[in-house]
């Protein structure tokens, strides 16, 4: 009898610590899915972040701002050093990758004319994500010192 | 043998709430360990894609002072890759001028415009409230590199070493002309995080030399050039000779792939002037002359005779572009 009661006491001891595992089970698995939420929207986040920059390097390159004597005019591409550096750039396509990374940036004039200049064109075939960056700026010729309407594209692909 | 049965009952419960007491203990420790180093490698990852926000940032604007605050870390740089604890980052492209390592919870980013007379890239200068900077010397060139410091730095001037008094931390000290003396106050100090650069050459280009504190000297570390104000102020901030070298490759890259832009857009503003009769095609042979230019590009790699041929060439395109503006012409950059 004696020896039942002790059975009886230690089956209950195993049946609390099954619940207990049990909660902490649940615990766990309801971390995990508030940290893998939370993961997937920093990672969202990081997207966005690395497609600003892709977009404010390609805005800031030295090579297509328009200036005079070294003084820069804000939204202003010079049309004669885009139109060199879309020869040069895809010339030297590993160095601009690390700024650029996988992206398409193409240039357009939408006013008076209708142009398009690619300056650096690296797809990702197996991508995740892709942003889209739309940048309006103005384009300036030196020569005829006359300025016309345009919009960089920036395209971002995310593995 | 109640008594006896009791016993083997009592002893079976404490060993019973020993294992499954230990089984709690080791769960939960594995949790708690896991779960710490997978925080510390998250803030490292989060830190490190932080900074290259930062620089990414800063490359945008010349010009610029930020002060920017981080978890409490210890950032160790290298030609082409900076690293966080375990976590590291590959920069293909160097066009930052940091100290070997930064420590603490604030960073001192700063930017200027580095041209060659044309813009070539912004320069970003890294540091933090932790170095201290002690320029050794009088003349034009100190007067300069004081002003391009950012106010936040720590910044001592000494008109003789033996002024200099060792506070704590990293200490770089600058010497404009001298060669590097090592003060009495320093002898004492750890070898680690003090650093000398001996400067000899004008605004425009010379040569630095590194060197680093060994006992009660300081012992040279290589011997390495500049070109133009803001190169020798990255020589001030980067304390390793292979991170000023590395950063200075980039910018020499950089520099042969704008120059052919410049060249190509000099060409074309030659053939528009010619196919329009444009009054401005008479000076085809001389503001237009590309000779300078060629001169520009075929010194793109970063090496002392270089150096002096890009210095030389930058201020005749200079002059050059001046007599663009002066005949109403399109400038050359």
């Amino acid at each position: 009898m004696k020896n039942k009661t002790a059975q009886i006491q230690t089956l209950e001891t195993i049946a609390v610590l099954f619940i207990f595992f049990v909660l902490v089970a649940i615990g766990l698995i309801f971390y995990s899915v508030v940290l893998r939420g939370s993961i997937e929207q920093q990672k969202e986040e990081g997207i966005e972040l690395t497609a600003i920059q892709v977009a404010q390097r390609a805005y800031s390159l030295p090579e297509l701002q328009c200036s005079e004597d070294n003084i820069v005019s804000d939204n202003c591409i010079d049309i004669l050093k885009l139109e060199s550096a879309s020869s040069v750039i895809p010339e030297n396509g590993i160095y601009y990758y690390d700024r650029l990374l996988f992206s398409t940036i193409k240039i357009s004039e939408v006013y008076p004319e209708e142009k398009s200049w690619t300056l650096y064109d690296r797809p990702l075939d197996d991508f995740s994500s892709r942003i889209n960056t739309q940048i309006p700026i103005s384009l300036f010729n030196p020569i005829s010192k006359e300025n016309y309407f345009g919009v960089m594209s920036v395209e971002l692909y995310i593995r | 043998m109640r008594s006896k049965s009791a016993a083997i009952e009592i002893q079976f419960n404490w060993i019973f709430v020993l294992i499954i007491g230990a089984i709690i203990l080791v769960v939960f420790s594995g949790i708690i360990v896991r779960q710490k180093s997978v925080s510390e490698t998250s803030k490292n990852v989060m830190l490190l894609n932080s900074l290259d926000a930062i620089l990414s940032g800063s490359e945008s604007a010349a010009g610029t002072i930020n002060i920017v605050r981080i978890p409490e870390s210890r950032i160790e740089f290298s030609c082409h890759s900076y690293s966080i604890g375990k976590s590291s980052k590959h920069i293909e492209v160097m066009n930052v001028f940091p100290p070997s390592t930064l420590e603490g919870d604030r960073l001192i980013a700063s930017t200027l415009d580095f041209s060659v007379p044309y813009r070539i890239s912004n320069i970003v200068y890294l540091t933090d409230p932790g170095h201290d900077y002690i320029f050794v010397g009088d003349g034009e060139i100190e007067s300069r590199m004081k002003g391009l410091m950012p106010s936040e730095t720590a910044l001592k001037e000494v008109d003789f070493i033996g002024g200099a008094a060792y506070d704590q931390g990293q200490v770089r000290m600058v010497f404009f002309g001298g060669y590097p003396e090592l003060p009495a106050s320093f002898a004492n100090a750890p070898d680690a995080g003090i650093t000398a650069l001996r400067v000899d050459g004008t605004l425009s280009h010379g040569t630095v030399e590194f060197y680093r504190k060994s006992g009660n000297a300081f012992e040279s570390t290589g011997t390495t050039y500049y070109l133009g104000e803001e190169t020798l102020l990255g020589a001030v901030f980067s304390d390793d000779i292979s991170i000023y070298e590395c950063t200075m490759g980039s910018i020499f890259e950089k520099i042969g792939i704008v120059t052919e832009i410049y060249k190509s857009r000099t060409i074309a503003i030659r053939d528009a002037y010619s196919s329009e009769g444009n009054r401005c095609a008479a000076f085809d042979d001389t503001t237009y002359s590309l000779d300078n230019i060629v001169e520009i590009s075929s010194a793109a790699e970063f090496n002392e005779a270089n150096v002096a041929r890009i210095s030389e060439a930058s201020s005749r395109l200079r002059a050059q572009n001046r007599q663009a503006q002066l005949q109403s012409c399109a400038p050359i950059y």
